[in-house]
C-alpha cells in the first residue's frame, strides 16, 4: 500500500464516519437526556443518562403501542417478503424460460410497474371494494405489489445466467416442470434470493407513507406510524422520538448483519464448463 | 441393450430446415459417432432423440417402440450434456441419485458424499 492509498482510505473512512455514523451517534445521546436537555437538540455530551427511564417511558407509552405495532411490522414483512421471493422467483422463471409473445406483454406490464408511480386513491377505492382496507392482509397484498416489478426484474437477470442445461438434465431425468423448478432452479438462486429478501424487508419494515394511507387505525399501527404519533403527542419530547427511531432502527440492522453474511456469489461456478 | 432407429427423420425452425431426412438404424452394442461442423445439425438430431426438442416429420423408434411423441422421461435415456450439467447445489452422491429421487415409489436415500 503506498503513502497516497493510506491517505485516500483515511480520508474515505473519515467521510463514512460524519456521513453514517454521526447521525446515529446525535440520535443516541439525544434519545439518553432529559426532556429539557432534548428540547435544545444540541450534539452534547447529556449530563444526566436517562437511557433506561426514556426506554420504559417510549415502551409504556399509549398502553404498550410499540409491543403492538413490532407485531403488525414484522407480519406484514415477512409474509410479504416470503411471497415476493415465491412470486417473483416464478414469474422471473417462466419470462425468461418459455419463449411466447405473452411474455413481452407481460415483461412489458413489470416494466409499468417499475416507472408508473402507484396512485393511492384509486387503490383505496378498490381496497375498501375488496373489504381489505384497514386491514394486515391488504397492506401485505399492497406491499407485494409493490415490490413485486422490481423482485422479478432481478430473479429474471439472474437465471438468465443459470444454465438451460440443467433444466434439461431434470426433464430427461424425469423430473415435473414444478420440481424443476423448486428442486434444481430455486436452490441456485440463493444469492439473488438473500439479496431480495434483504433489499425487500427493510424496505417494508421502514416503510412509513403506505401504512399511513392503507393502514389507519389503533389497532393497525406499525413501528414506523408510532413515531408519527410520538410526535404528534409528545411535540416536545425529543428525547422519547429518538429513543423510538433508535429502538425502530435496530431489527433492519440485525437482518442486514445477518444475511449480509450469507451472500455467496458464484454458486453457479463450475456447473458448466466448457 | 437396445436399437435405436430413425425414419426419414426431419426439423426444421421456421423456413430453416435443419435436419433434411434421416434414416438411421443404431444396433444393440454399436457405437456410433456423429461428426461434422459447427451448427450442421449434430446437437439438435442427439436433442431430438432424447426428446428434448420434437421432430417436424418421421418416426423413431427406442427398442422397437415408437418413441415420437414421448416425454424424454418416457424414453429411458440418459443424456451427458455437453456442459456435464451437473446440479451445483447437491453432493455427488444426491446428482447421482437425482433421476432416483423423482420416481414415486420411496426408495432408500443415497448415502455419503461431499459437497462438491
Amino acid at each position: 500500500m503506498t503513502r497516497r492509498q493510506l491517505y485516500t482510505g483515511i480520508v474515505a473512512m473519515l467521510a463514512c464516519g460524519v456521513i453514517f455514523v454521526m447521525p446515529f451517534l446525535f440520535v443516541f445521546l439525544t434519545a439518553a437526556k432529559t426532556r429539557h436537555e432534548a428540547q435544545a437538540l444540541t450534539f452534547t455530551w447529556p449530563s444526566e443518562w436517562q437511557l433506561w427511564q426514556n426506554f420504559m417511558d417510549v415502551i409504556e407509552a399509549r398502553n404498550y403501542m410499540l409491543f403492538l405495532a413490532y407485531f403488525n411490522s414484522t407480519v406484514i414483512t415477512v409474509v410479504a417478503v416470503t411471497l415476493l421471493v415465491l412470486f417473483g422467483a416464478m414469474v422471473g422463471y417462466v419470462v425468461q424460460r418459455r419463449p411466447s409473445r405473452w411474455n413481452t406483454l407481460i415483461y412489458g406490464f413489470v416494466l409499468a410497474g417499475l416507472m408508473i408511480p402507484p396512485a393511492v386513491v384509486p387503490t383505496i377505492w378498490v381496497l375498501q371494494s375488496l373489504g381489505l382496507f384497514k386491514t394486515i392482509s391488504g397492506m401485505i397484498l399492497i406491499q407485494i405489489a409493490y415490490g413485486l416489478s422490481f423482485t422479478i426484474l432481478l430473479f429474471r437477470s439472474f437465471i438468465a445466467a443459470i444454465p438451460r442445461d440443467l433444466d434439461e438434465a431434470a426433464i430427461v431425468d424425469g423430473a415435473k416442470p414444478l420440481q424443476i423448478f423448486f428442486r434444481v432452479v430455486l436452490p441456485l438462486l440463493k444469492p439473488v434470493t438473500v439479496t431480495v429478501i434483504v433489499v425487500q424487508s427493510i424496505a417494508i419494515f421502514n416503510d412509513f407513507t403506505n401504512p399511513l394511507y392503507y393502514l389507519p387505525g389503533r389497532e393497525n399501527v406499525t413501528v414506523q406510524l408510532t413515531l408519527y404519533n410520538f410526535q404528534g403527542q409528545f411535540q416536545t419530547q425529543f428525547n422519547l422520538l429518538f429513543m423510538n427511531i433508535l429502538l425502530v432502527t435496530i431489527p433492519p440492522l440485525i437482518v442486514f448483519i445477518f444475511f449480509n453474511r450469507q451472500i455467496v456469489a458464484g454458486m453457479t461456478a463450475g456447473a458448466v464448463k466448457g | 441393450m437396445t436399437s435405436v432407429v430413425l425414419q426419414d427423420v426431419r426439423k426444421s425452425f421456421g423456413s430453416l430446415d435443419v435436419i433434411k431426412g434421416i434414416d438411421l438404424t443404431i444396433e444393440a452394442g454399436e457405437f456410433c459417432v456423429f461428426v461434422g461442423p459447427s451448427g450442421c445439425g449434430k446437437s439438435t438430431l442427439l436433442r431430438m432423440i432424447s426428446g428434448l426438442e420434437t421432430s417436424t416429420s418421421g418416426k423413431m423408434f427406442i427398442d422397437g417402440k415408437d418413441v415420437t411423441a414421448a416425454e424424454p422421461s418416457e424414453r429411458g435415456i440418459a443424456m451427458v450434456f455437453q456442459s456435464y450439467a451437473l446440479y451445483p447445489h447437491l453432493t455427488v452422491a444426491e446428482n447421482i441419485g437425482f433421476g432416483l429421487s423423482l420416481w414415486p415409489v420411496a426408495c432408500p436415500a443415497p448415502q455419503g458424499g461431499n459437497r462438491g
